[in-house]
């Protein structure tokens, strides 16, 4: 018998003693009927004491099996409230831009999260345990984020017998092997390379160019546990990645000729990680340390080229000391640092979020010869729980971080309280200030300004999360974000490029509901209504890029028997703002048209509406399983308009549609 | 892009957020796969045919030197727009000349007051001239910009706050600008196409300034003859290498030797298998060959059809130097 109880601490531990007496009943009652010993397992995994006032978490059962993510666990995270639909995977958390927000993979942030701009996380899918979404109001253990935090937790290695996984589909391909070393160690890890490459020539136009290598993705994890008697862990982690492709143009693009001959790239990290567990009587202890190195080659016709070469590493202490039963002081240690080296040439950079689109123009070039740039960026914190009666607990803390490159710091307190109303339902708040370093080379002299200073945003929040009955559980949430000094291009990016002269705002309020049907059927219903909007210098407020005012996604999964498992996931979506091209100019020296814009993002997209459905049929044979599945998305074949391609004088346009429909089938083999 | 994909604004590859400017990591594959697409997207409309009025050139060339493309301040030079269209006709435009902000993403714009306005009369097809001086204020590595205005339909009027060209009434229009630059070092030239060869399927082709203006009926001139539908390939050959040598430093990152070449060809009927050729700073090839078959409705009549194609040559420094011919069209 192996059972997973997941819960608060109380409940939890409630659950396993039933469980617990539940089974020894069984026992007994059959004791003349099964003479032979038998062990009986149970796990509760106890949720965290909250941190925050908002956490969403998706656990790997759910997050792999969402249709439409190709089982990918953290393409699943726009069922939940707050995360906008974004169209390469990096999560649009309540209005922010998605370089607002940060991504980490077991406390360490990546360098990219996706092969190949969406197409797959960089993280096999069984190695994840759980992703944790805080779309705002989020600890002080997280900074250098405005926007909001998700963090994926990879699970330790299992130690109770050899298991393995092979998986093939159409996109990829990947082994994960896991199993003891002894009695306290255990060890695991997966490897996946793309198959793109093996029917990739069948998908090129003829003549329009030649692939001199074909799209190519691999990545791999690995994981070392340690767990001594005493209750210490230590866990050596390593995980890396590649993506690379390269076409070779003939002729020059029939309406830019700035593109033409060698188009191609690759981007590889691969990172280390040692993270150590353990309590020294009422203190515990959680050190991480991370080292890395990452490389970057592209190349975008003759007149653009780039290339870094990076280390990087990173380290975060932290210490939680119970003072009394109404207190939990917490401190910790954050840092953070790269040393780069690099060069570039190319496009002048526009600002991350609410650059019009302009053709690259050769004339406009910036170079950036051979540079190295250190980044250093430490912080600490300190955070209190306190448990001001029996229901209402107060999570105080302030965090401070330092910027090496912009010599500057800044001070973030923040406020979060959790008030169990009654049993089931519990009243939340949230308000804090929150701090954003500018993108490195947007605050590198000579194509950036060294002036620079971080950004800031003050989030407020309000809600309620009830347990109405055992089967329905509903979350709400009000939201108000104001986000000052943000970075952005000046006009024509004439130097210095980049100003701390944006402001923001963002309101909205965010529900969710779980429902668990009798018969299996799990129900997931998210729904965010928003405004967030922004104003650039001395313009007038318009739409954020990303700016979706109702974001709908309803889920659905079922247990059909026999191995049969089903899901659909339907979604519908406020079209994204959108800024009319109202005429063009020509530029006679570089044989270039420019577009003209009307005012910005006043126009939108026709909303977005789609259907993914998934079904999968699991196979016990011997001590393993075999599954095999098909995931498809845009199931009906919904033609969503991605804004509008166009002529190359803008005088013509038509719209342009994103993914049509797409199955994807699989097979997977597990012992 | 769009991937995977952004909204996909603008011809040619759709730019990521993440992907333009200074590597970090986000976005960069994105840029990648969104080149995949290029290839597989037939154009809106056809950039190597001229279906209507449209500016296929300018050239700017100092008085004093006429092969040099970079004035100094307060030197004397000329301006020369070449505006085409599927017929000949007379036209007006209006000019504008003003110092240019230090802008590097998007059009220019003017970070002064007009100091030259100008209307010139001439007719499609052939060069509009222009002569006018710099400031002599202007400084080396600062840019000017020279605004072009037509409107099918009354006068074009430039909006100083908007740095563009207007037309008051409804109808075509036209908005076209040049950059020139003060030269910090020796100032660019002009490429010269008239020691290029040029051949129509391996003949040389001569210019021909009194063949039937484009459309027009050809069959007694003596211009080089094609048949409809039928391929047919233009060669063409540098004379002598227009490739200026460029500077370069010891620890210049990505530095181009000397100058690349892109050649636009547009002609007043579709058919051209492209609308750019390149011979890139790095190539050993001198020259380029471009497929053509003029098919598509009408045919011509037994007369012929004259039809003319436009060469223009980009040293993408804002040298520029063009060429017209013409052929006689077949059924």
């Amino acid at each position: 018998v192996r059972s997973i109880i997941r819960g608060p601490l109380i409940s939890s531990l409630s659950a396993l003693l039933c469980l617990v007496n539940h089974v020894r009943a069984a026992d007994v009652a059959g004791e003349a009927a099964a003479p032979e010993e038998e062990i009986y397992e149970a796990i509760a995994e106890v949720e965290a004491p909250a941190r925050q006032a908002t956490e969403r978490t998706l656990d790997a059962e759910q997050l792999t099996r969402v249709p439409g993510t190709g089982g990918d666990p953290i393409r699943a995270l726009e069922v939940l409230p707050g995360v906008s639909r974004s169209a390469d995977g990096e999560p649009i958390l309540r209005g922010a831009a998605q370089h607002e927000s940060a991504v980490f993979i077991d406390g360490t942030a990546v360098p990219f999260l996706y092969h190949f701009g969406g197409l797959r996380s960089v993280v096999h899918p069984r190695l994840i345990e759980r992703v944790d979404v805080y779309p705002g109001n989020f600890s002080v253990r997280y900074g250098r984020a405005t926007g909001g935090i998700v963090e994926a937790r990879l699970r330790d290695p299992r130690s109770d017998a050899l298991h393995g996984e092979i998986e093939l589909s159409l996109l990829d391909s990947s082994v994960l092997i896991e199993g003891p070393l002894g009695d306290h160690f255990s060890i695991g890890g997966a490897v996946r390379r793309s198959n793109i490459d093996f029917f990739f020539d069948n998908f090129v136009p003829e003549d329009s160019f030649d692939v001199l290598v074909a799209p190519l993705y691999w990545d791999y994890q690995g994981s070392l546990l340690y767990r001594a008697d005493s209750g210490a862990r230590v866990r050596l982690s390593f995980l890396g990645s590649r993506d690379q492709t390269e076409l070779s143009f003939g002729d020059p693009n029939a309406e830019n000729p700035a593109l033409r001959g060698s188009v191609g790239g690759a981007i590889e990290f691969h990172r280390g990680q040692l993270a150590y567990t353990d309590q020294f009587g009422e203190l515990k202890q959680d050190v991480q340390l991370s080292l890395g190195v990452q490389s970057l080659e592209q190349n975008v016709g003759p007149n653009s080229q780039a290339y870094f070469d990076l280390i990087d590493f990173g380290g975060r202490g932290e210490w939680t000391l119970p003072l009394g039963g109404e207190l939990t002081l917490l401190a910790g240690l954050d840092v953070e640092g790269q040393v780069l080296t690099g060069a570039y040439r190319g496009d002048a950079a526009p600002s991350q979020e609410g650059s019009l689109e302009v053709p690259s123009n050769v004339q406009d070039q910036v170079v950036v010869d051979r540079t190295r740039v250190v980044l250093f960026n430490p912080a600490a914190y300190l955070e209190a729980r306190y448990f001001a009666s029996r229901d209402l607990v107060l999570i105080p803390g302030v965090r401070m971080d330092y910027y090496h490159q912009l010599r500057d710091f800044s001070i973030n307190p923040r406020l979060s309280q959790r008030y169990a109303l009654r049993e089931g339902v519990t009243l939340k708040s949230a308000v804090g200030w929150f701090s954003q370093p500018p993108e490195y080379y947007e605050a590198l002299r000579g194509i950036g300004n060294p002036e620079l200073g971080p950004y800031h945003a003050l989030h407020a929040s309000a809600g309620v999360e009830a347990r109405v009955t055992d089967e329905l559980s509903l979350d709400l949430e009000g939201f108000f974000k104001h986000l000052t000094e943000r970075v952005v291009s000046t006009e024509g990016s004439a130097p210095p490029r980049f100003v701390n002269d944006g402001r923001g705002r963002v309101i909205g309020l965010e529900m969710g509901a779980k429902y668990r049907f009798d018969g299996g059927l799990q129900s997931q219903l998210a729904y965010t209504l928003s405004q967030s909007e922004r104003a650039d210098r001395d313009q007038p407020w318009r739409s954020f890029d990303s700016d979706q005012t109702h974001v709908l996604s309803v889920a659905l999964g079922y247990p059909l028997g026999a191995g049969w498992h089903a899901g659909a996931r339907f979604r519908y979506i406020t079209g994204n703002p959108v800024t009319p091209i109202v005429g063009s100019s020509y530029d006679a020296g570089t044989d270039l048209y420019y577009p003209v814009y009307g005012r910005q993002n006043s126009e939108r997209d026709p909303a977005f509406h789609q259907l993914d459905l998934r079904l999968e049929k699991g196979f016990g044979i011997g001590p393993g399983r075999l599954s095999v599945y098909l995931d498809v998305q845009n199931a009906y074949g919904a033609e969503n308009a991605e804004g509008f391609t166009y002529s190359y004088d803008y005088r013509k346009r038509e719209p342009a549609t994103g993914i049509p429909f797409f199955p994807n089938l699989g097979l997977r083999g597990e012992l | 892009m769009n991937e995977w994909s952004r909204s996909r604004v603008g011809p040619g590859v759709a730019r990521s957020a993440g992907a333009a400017g200074p590597p970090s990591g986000r976005g960069l594959l994105a840029l990648l796969l969104s080149c995949l697409s290029v290839g597989c997207d037939d154009p809106l409309v056809d950039p190597a045919t001229l279906y209507g009025p449209r500016v296929i050139g300018a050239q700017v060339s100092v008085l004093s030197a006429p092969n040099v493309a970079e004035p100094l301040p307060g030197e004397d030079a000329r301006i020369a727009w070449l505006l085409a269209s599927a017929d000949a006709a007379p036209l007006s435009v209006k000019l504008a000349f003003c110092r240019a902000e230090a802008s590097v993403l998007g059009p220019p714009r003017c970070a002064g007051p007009v100091w030259d306005e100008q209307r010139v009369l001439g007719s499609f097809g052939e060069p509009l001239l222009a002569d006018f001086s710099l400031p002599a204020e202007l400084e080396p590595g600062s840019s000017w910009v020279a605004w072009l205005g037509w409107c099918e339909e009354g006068e074009a009027r430039f909006d100083a706050l908007a740095s563009s060209f207007g037309c008051a009434d409804s109808g075509e229009s036209l908005r076209a600008f040049y950059r020139g630059r003060i030269p910090e070092a020796a100032p660019n030239q002009n490429p010269s196409l008239l020691d290029d060869l040029l051949l129509l399927d391996d003949v040389p082709w001569p210019d021909t300034p009194d063949a039937p203006a484009a459309g027009e009926p050809c069959v007694d001139s003596d211009l080089l003859r094609l048949t409809h539908a039928t391929p047919a390939s233009i060669r063409f050959e540098l004379g002598g290498d227009d490739r200026e040598p460029l500077p370069t430093t010891r620890d210049g990152y990505a530095e181009r030797a000397r100058e690349s070449l892109v050649y636009t060809h547009v002609a007043t009927r579709s058919g051209l298998a492209r609308a750019f050729s390149a011979i890139d700073h790095d190539s050993l090839q001198t020259g380029f060959t471009l497929p053509l078959t003029l098919g598509g409705e009408p045919v011509p009549a037994a007369e012929g059809q004259s039809v003319s194609l436009y060469l223009i040559a980009h040293d993408e420094r804002g040298g520029v130097d063009w060429l017209r011919r013409d052929a006689c069209l077949l059924p």
